[in-house]
Formats: structure tokens, sequence, C-alpha cells
């Protein structure tokens, strides 16, 4: 990804948005930063923590290493954001 | 409807047993009879040398206790296949002729191999368990080849029990309990499910009505020991009153020594499963409301007709004096702890000390490593010393009590005992904590309480591996709940690579 293009982590959490949204068609959760993913918020038990994964790996076309499957990175929508600014940005996906 | 829950992963999320709806309807899950869990990808033993070194001990080593030694079988085949289940089978019917010689012959020569190890050498088993699949899917000839081999090869002198799964399909043929008495088995169960006629069609249950009674009596004529008929909750059609009259038929007409129950759950991927989202099943669906209530109703009626002593979280029995039965062996023998477990045919499980490991999932394989001189082993871990000590908080729920003297390092789970203990899930004493009713059933989730961090993590993990690799995410087996993800049939995952709304890579 050149620098130009780079995403920041407000249009990745615009992206969560849109996916979360199509893969929990029922979750009608108003999703803000700081939205937790588990407990209240989008109420996600750890099998759908895993098809979201699967979702923006697709969608992005990228891979995570399955350590990066933490609980403290899928805390919020926000956290999660975060990491995947990261993992997005990293010259190794370049 | 049931939500469509992964069972073994609810509960692994952070912080879940502080969640005020830890008995909300939906949320009560399965007790864990295997930890730590392995996993076909994270464990995997690849290459030849590693197999050798993880198995050297074999022959290197000696068993350090030479007793209390579990073997398990498990005979991967089923006469016919029930819709709702998820279990690893073959159809028997692909398995006749030369296919069942080879199976056999392989099976006694995984006996021979392991009981001629330097390892097993001097041991005594305690207790012999058939599992599948169905045993008695096996013709007489077949199974009596292998459980002679079983009294050739090892020391059975004092053994409690041993005890074979089986189906009213096979058992009911002329002569096979009779071969089963005569070779020494002492436990025979096999599952009812239901009495009711329509829910037994509509969960393709080939076994009739009648043949289930018939077997019965057989088993009381021949003079087993004890055996046990499984009982199914939650099913799909089976009202409080048809429940009622299934709890009647067992226990006043089949009258077993033992009533082993078991909720119904909806697996993704089985034939019912996608009956019941397809809107092809009509009836009472299954919900954990319902499954909630029906719990209860068991217990109370299983009591009242006599069966009162809760043995096991899932074991009933009308008797005062079980004698052995190999309850012990529930997690894998050695009570909660959980030592030492041989498991023996395609996709057993094995515990030896701190080594866990699976045999090969796929029945020809297996036949095929074994013919060839390869041990048939697909994964194994070397477990932590805090994983193996876990095991013992993991698996109490099963058993409903736990002497604290056995616990290593008891105070590691002062956070979730007093949690247990305040929220009245659990009575402390001095000597040992024990579940209450409501503890009891909640006894599941109770369960990952004490999963230690790591494998909630492995656990995700394995998840992660196994859908992206479309393997089953229990045993990555190839076989039942075929899972694919439901997001991976929508739109999103079809949408091209240079769509419009997709980012661009790279």
């Amino acid at each position: 990804m050149s620098s130009t293009d780079r995403k920041t982590r407000a249009d990745i959490e615009d992206d969560l948005r849109k996916i979360a949204a199509e893969v929990f068609p029922n979750h009608d959760v108003e999703l803000t930063s700081n939205t937790p993913l588990f407990n209240g918020g989008l109420s996600l038990n750890s099998t759908q923590m895993i098809e979201l994964t699967l979702a923006f790996e697709s969608y992005y076309d990228i891979e995570l290493e399955p350590e990066l499957l933490t609980v403290e990175h899928f805390a919020t929508l926000g956290s999660l954001a975060t990491m995947l600014e990261d993992q997005l940005n990293d010259d190794s996906y370049v | 409807m049931t939500t469509i829950e992964n069972s073994f992963m609810l509960g692994l999320d952070s912080n879940f047993y502080l969640k005020d709806d830890f008995e909300s309807p939906e949320k009560r899950t399965n007790v864990t009879w295997f930890y730590p869990k392995i996993c076909g990808f994270q464990d995997a033993l690849r290459t030849e040398q590693e197999k050798a070194e993880y198995f050297s001990f074999l022959d290197r080593q000696t068993h350090p206790q030479r007793t209390n030694i579990l073997l398990y079988f498990h005979i991967p085949f089923c006469e016919a296949f029930c819709n709702f289940c998820a279990c690893f089978k073959e159809s028997s019917a692909k398995y006749q002729g030369e296919q069942r010689v080879r199976f056999v012959k392989a099976m006694v020569k995984e006996i021979e191999r392991n009981a001629r190890s330097a390892y097993f050498q001097g041991t005594k088993i305690k207790y012999v368990q058939f599992g599948g699949g169905t045993p008695s899917a096996l013709d007489q000839e077949s199974m009596a080849t292998i459980i002679q081999a079983v009294h050739r090869e090892f020391d059975l002198s004092e053994v409690d029990g041993i005890s074979l799964e089986g189906s009213p399909l096979g058992l009911s043929t002329d002569g096979y309990i009779e071969m089963l008495k005569s070779l020494g088995i002492t436990r025979i169960s096999f599952g009812v499910q239901t009495l009711n006629e329509e829910i037994r069609r509509k969960l393709t249950i080939k076994a009739t009505v009648e043949q289930v009674y018939q077997t019965a009596e057989n088993i009381r004529k021949a003079g087993i020991r004890t055996f046990a008929l499984d009982l199914m909750y939650n099913l799909a059609g089976q009202t409080d009153e048809i429940l009622a009259s299934d709890i009647h038929g067992i226990c006043a007409e089949l009258r077993p020594s033992f009533v082993q129950t078991y909720r119904f759950n909806q697996w993704e991927g089985t034939r019912l499963d996608k009956q019941i989202r397809a809107g092809k099943v009509s009836d009472v669906l299954p919900s954990g409301s319902i499954e909630r209530v029906q719990y209860r109703q068991i217990k109370e009626s299983l009591a009242d007709y006599g069966y009162d002593k809760q043995l096991l979280i899932n074991f009933f029995t009308h008797l005062d004096e079980t004698g052995p039965i190999g309850l012990d062996h529930a997690c894998g023998g050695n009570g909660y702890r959980a030592s030492y477990t041989l498991g023996i045919g395609p996709a057993a499980e094995n515990y030896m000390g701190e080594r866990s490991y699976r045999n090969h999932t796929n029945v020809d394989r297996w036949i095929k490593d074994v013919e060839d001189g390869i041990i048939p082993i697909e994964q194994g871990r070397i477990c932590s010393e805090d994983e193996v000590e876990n095991r013992v908080m993991v698996f109490f729920p099963v058993f409903g009590t736990v002497r604290k003297a056995d616990v290593a390092n008891l105070e590691k789970y002062r956070r979730e005992i007093n949690w247990m203990v305040d929220s009245g899930y659990a009575i402390e004493t001095d000597e040992d904590i024990t579940l209450t009713e409501v503890g009891r059933e909640n006894a599941g989730n109770i369960a990952f309480l004490f999963y230690s961090d790591e494998e909630k993590a492995r656990a995700r993990r394995t998840m992660y591996l196994s859908l992206k690799n479309k393997r089953n995410p229990f045993h990555q087996d190839e076989m039942n709940i075929p899972r694919t993800p439901v997001f991976l049939q929508s739109k999103l995952a079809t949408r091209p690579a240079d769509s419009s709304t997709a980012p661009k890579a790279g």
C-alpha cells in the first residue's frame, strides 16, 4: 500500500462498520470507537469474532497472524481498528 | 430457535463469567470432557522424525504408576446416520469384506504395538471402554477378535469393568449380547434418545422402539452386570408431555441401571440443522429456555422414579451400591486428574501424563499407517504443567465436587472459587468444593472459568485456522460439521478484489 492511499484509523472504523453490518445484519447496534465488541455493544461470541476476522481479512486481502487474535485487540471497534491500521500500513504488506 | 453457537468456543470470551447473563437461556453449554484441546494445525505432528521423538517414551520409559489406565477403543462405524449427530463416524456398509478385515487387523496390530512397548510392560488396566460410532455395528466375529486381543495383550486382572456402547440394530442380532457377555463385557449402553415414534422418524433413528425394548430385555436376560440408556432432551417436537412419557418408558419399563442424559446440540452443518434452518421442521423447536426447563424436569422426574443419585453431571442411577463401574474414567482416566488414557482406533484421543495426542481421523489413512508400521497419529502436544494442573478444576463440574487436597495451587483459582461461592454456584468447606443445584445446571459454563488464558487463546487460534481451512473446528477432521461460515456464502465473500467498495490492497 503506498503512502498516498494509507488507511487512517477513521477509514478503517468506517470499513469495519460496513463489514459488521453485512456479517451480522441482525445486530442493530450503533458502533462508535468505544463500543465493546463482546460484553454489551456488539455482543459477539468467539465464533462471531472469528467470522468477523475472516470477513475483514477477505475485505482487505490480508491474513492475520493467529497470535493477533487477542481479546485486547478485539475489545472495541477502536482497538480493532488500531491493530488493523498497524497491519495495513505495515511495509511488509506492500 | 436455538442460537447457533459453537459450544466449545462459547465462554472463552474475556470476563465471560462476570456477565450478568451467565444463566441466560442461550448461555448454557456443555461440560468439558477433554482438556486441553489439541489442534490439527497447532499441534500437528508432520514428519516421521517429529513423531519418533514424540513417541520415544513408549520404548524408553516405563509407566510411572503402572495402574489407573483407561483403554479406549474407537469403532467409527454406524449402520445408519441419525441426522442430529455430529460425531465422527463412517458407514459400516462401506467397510465390509476386505476393508473390514483390514480394519480389524489394524486394531489388533495397534493393541499389540502398545501393549508390548516398554511403557506398558507390567501395567494393569483399570477400565476398558468401547465407543464410537457404534461398536456393535461391527459383526460378532470382528468384535470378538478385538476383545480377545485386549484380553491377550493387556493385564485385566484388576479391571473394574469393560463397557461397550451399542445400538439396538446390532445388539438385537442373534447371539451378539451373549458373545459380549462371554468375552467379559460388564456394561452395555445404548441411545434411546426418545421413545416417541414421530420424533425418532424425524431424527432418522433407524432402530425401532420394539428393538429398543427387545434389546433391553436381552441385556437383562444375558446377565450383563449393568446397562445404561441415553435420554435426550430439548429435541424438536419434544414437548414436556412427550419428555415425561420418555422418562416413564425408560425408568418404569426399560429400567436400566443408569440413565445418561444429553442436551440436544444443534450442530451447524448437520442434516437436522439444515432442515431446521430451512423451516422444514415446524414443531416445537429446540431453545435455550426449553432446555433449562427440561433439564429441571428430568432431574425431578428421574428422582421420582428412584433415579435420585447423580453420579456424574449427566449420569443417574437408582442403585444404592453401584460397585466399580469406571466413573473415575469419565474424563479420561484417574478421575478429574485425567492422567492415562490409551486410545486405539481412528480419531481416538489419548492422555499419557503430560502428553495429549490424537489418532488419525481418516479411517483409510489410519488403517494404512498401521499396516505400513507408521504411528497412526496426526496431532499431539506436550502439555505444560499449568495445563495438566488445570484439568482438575476444568473437569470437576463433571463430577460435581472436588477435594481441595487434589487441587495443586488451589489459590491460583481463588478469584473464580470466590465468585462461584458468592454467586450461589458452589459451596466451599475445609475439604471440598461442591456445586449447588444451580451450579450443576451451569456446570459447562463453570468449567470454562478454569480455562487458562493461554488455552482460550489457543482455542481461538484453533477455530480461526479451522475455519480458514474449512475444517471441522472441533477435531479438524473432514467429516460432519462441514462448517462453512455463513458469511462465506454472502456477497461480501464473493465481492471481487477490485470492487468499488473494496480498498485497493498493496
